[in-house]
């Protein structure tokens, strides 16, 4: 904790960070209803992923770049919330390293200054 | 003999003065332009124009500026090329900013020559493109550059809704010059070539020291995608002129005119069944512009803001040859709910056919307005409400079909009978309720559920009576809120027969200086 006040821009303003092309999110919170794919299968761009239902609809989510599949975060039946990283889609010509852990995107944030970065932990989930 | 030979050689003389000027920034320049892909100032009102149809004027003009040694360099045309010419055969005013004449800078007699083929579009009525490509404000004439775009953008505003008003990026477009394409109907992008920002990567890492390329920045893609400050997104220019031609095929010349009438042709029955598009479960998704490729002439339609809040699809079609706007819920894309960005594209697209005499179709099938604390925080009370003010005071034919589920303030924005729809059409399989079953039945039955000694089994029981009884189009029926039930294959036929009759539709509005939307 610092005690330095936090300045209210910094506290509006929100860092920008880019967004992992792969990256599949839930739009809003919901129940899975079924996963289409393995980790390690090739996919393309549009190729349905799973089902989220949320907002009286089945949503199927599709991949948004061709890649393989890297992490799945979700089993079905599972609740999610809003901005959870459900699948990873690791984009074509990327070596998969490690294998990765579910994480909300909005802890995936790399700040530039580092003073900041303990605000801006506070003011996010 | 000797008068003959004096005109010879006036025209020879002419004939060099404007050799050296159609050269723009030289050789050299117009090579490292090509480098990067993209065409001349003058390669591309050609390609984008009917051939042989473009007339260039104000060739001769020379800049004002007169500080910083400026007053001894020539820039050719004052880096932009303006003038008339025909689309399709529709008359339309052009300019072009030449990049390669000091970096497509704007000066004051650069932004006098934009504005005065402006000034002939008003007067001629006739649509306006601009073709931007621009390092920005020339700073050797300081506030002159400034009344520059500010002239620019009171024309842009004045022609708003008079006449189509095209921005095509196709370069750098930054600082005060970003707001002259936000003032007009469509801007296209084209990938990697575009770029837009109000303050470019290096300001921004002065200031706040985040470091982000024009592209992640500014880019096309984040146009298109991201902010939905650009309608088309184009691989390349020629895609993008391509685009622009087929733009013009829909809209009208101008507010007094209607959109040309093409020769009617039957949509392509055999590739867009309903039967195999439309799932009648209503947890199903599907991709709603398949159902309009259904209905529309020859099956075309012309996607506007393809890239952006795909969660609602807007566009032009035809039916029996008449262009129609079309709104439809996209079931596909988070369930087709209104949000915040998708309101707003709604609204503007329905705001642009109002204004120019296009009819409006609505497709609905959406549960409602998107919940959740950023849409509230980001305002969708207030961007919501401008899909309402829209559909309301669009004065041109409204017809609406309601597909599947019009649940709550969703089913009163998307055209409804109570915001004045003409016609209000619902396929058997629409819901049209205060919401779902499952939340309707928890509130209304809560004592019975709560009481009942199996309170889930009751839930399931009184979700199934509020289905039965409310989730489908006879008691909005019943009222006369929904003008008739139909059959999926017949919607064709009823927007044919709609469409002809509302043609001589006239409502005023009540006289107004002008409303005031949510904006």
């Amino acid at each position: 904790m610092s005690d330095i006040k936090p300045d209210i821009r910094t506290h509006y303003r929100q860092l920008y960070v880019k967004v992992e092309p792969g990256q599949i999110y839930a739009f809003i919170p919901g129940t899975i209803i079924d996963i289409f794919v393995k980790k390690g299968q090739k996919v393309k761009k549009g190729d349905p992923l799973f089902t989220l239902h949320a907002m009286k609809m089945d949503n199927e989510l599709c991949s948004t770049i061709d890649g393989t599949i890297g992490a799945i975060n979700i089993k079905a039946g599972q609740i999610v919330n809003k901005n959870d990283v459900l699948i990873d889609v690791i984009p074509l010509g990327v070596k998969i390293e490690k294998p990765s852990t579910p994480k909300p995107a909005a802890d995936k944030k790399e700040t530039v200054d580092k003073k900041e970065t303990a605000e801006k932990k506070e003011t996010k989930k | 003999m000797v008068e003959n030979m004096s005109i010879n050689r006036k025209t020879q003389e002419l004939k060099a003065r404007m050799q050296s000027l159609l050269q723009g920034g030289g050789e050299k320049a117009m090579e490292k332009q090509k480098a990067t892909g993209k065409l001349t100032a003058r390669e591309r009102i050609l390609e984008l124009l009917d051939e042989g149809s473009f007339h260039e004027y104000d060739l001769f003009i020379q800049h004002s500026g007169k500080d910083f040694n400026m007053d001894k360099k020539i820039l050719p045309g004052d880096g932009v090329v303006t003038g008339t010419g025909t689309i399709n055969g529709y008359p339309i005013c052009i300019y072009a900013q030449d990049f390669t004449v000091a970096g497509g800078s704007l000066g004051y007699m650069h932004a006098k020559k934009i504005c005065k083929i402006m000034d002939h579009a008003m007067k001629f009525k006739v649509p306006i493109i601009g073709i931007n490509d621009s390092g920005g404000a020339r700073i050797q004439e300081g506030v002159n550059a400034l009344a520059g775009y500010g002239e620019i953008f009171f024309r842009n505003t004045m022609a708003s809704g008079v006449i189509p008003q095209i921005s095509v990026i196709l370069g750098p477009c930054a600082g005060g010059a970003v707001y002259s394409p936000a003032l007009t109907d469509f801007v296209f992008v084209v990938d990697k070539i575009s770029k837009m920002f109000i303050t470019g990567p290096d300001v921004i890492k002065t200031v706040l020291g985040e470091e982000i390329s024009q592209e992640d920045l500014g880019g096309a893609r984040v146009h298109a995608e991201v902010s939905g400050n650009a309608h088309f997104f184009a691989e390349s220019e020629m895609e993008c002129f391509e685009q622009i031609k087929a733009l013009f095929t829909y809209i009208p010349w101008n507010n007094t005119k209607k959109a040309e009438r093409f020769a009617m042709k039957r949509p392509k029955a055999k590739d867009y069944k309903i039967n195999q598009i439309f799932p009648t479960d209503p947890a199903k998704p599907y991709d709603v512009r398949l159902i309009i490729k259904s209905i529309a002439d020859n099956s075309d339609f012309l996607e506007v803001h393809e890239l952006f809040a795909k969660n609602i699809v807007v566009g032009f079609a035809r039916i029996n040859g008449d262009t129609v706007g079309c709104v439809a819920n996209q079931p596909m894309e988070m369930a087709g709910v209104l949000d915040c960005n998708s309101s707003d594209k709604a609204a503007r697209f329905i705001l642009f056919c109002d204004a120019f005499q296009i009819p409006l179709i609505t497709f609905e099938d959406l549960p409602g307005y998107l919940p959740g604390v950023d849409q509230e925080h980001a305002g969708v009370i207030r961007h919501g409400a401008k899909i309402l003010y829209a559909f309301s005071e669009a004065t041109v034919p409204k017809i609406t079909v309601i597909l599947r589920k019009a649940y709550g303030g969703g089913y009163i924005a998307m055209c409804s009978n109570h915001l004045k729809a003409d016609f209000v059409f619902a396929w058997p399989t629409a819901e049209i309720a205060v919401m779902g079953p499952e939340g309707a039945a928890n509130i209304i039955f809560k004592a019975e559920i709560l009481g009942a000694e199996d309170p889930d089994a009751m839930r399931k029981e009184k979700i199934q009576e509020y289905k039965e009884k409310f989730a489908n189009p006879y008691v909005a029926a019943s009222y006369g809120y929904v003008d008739a039930v139909i059959q999926p294959s017949e919607t064709r036929k009823y927007l044919i027969h709609a469409l002809d009759m509302t043609r001589s539709k006239v409502v005023e509005n009540p006289w107004k200086k002008h409303g005031i939307p949510p904006f």
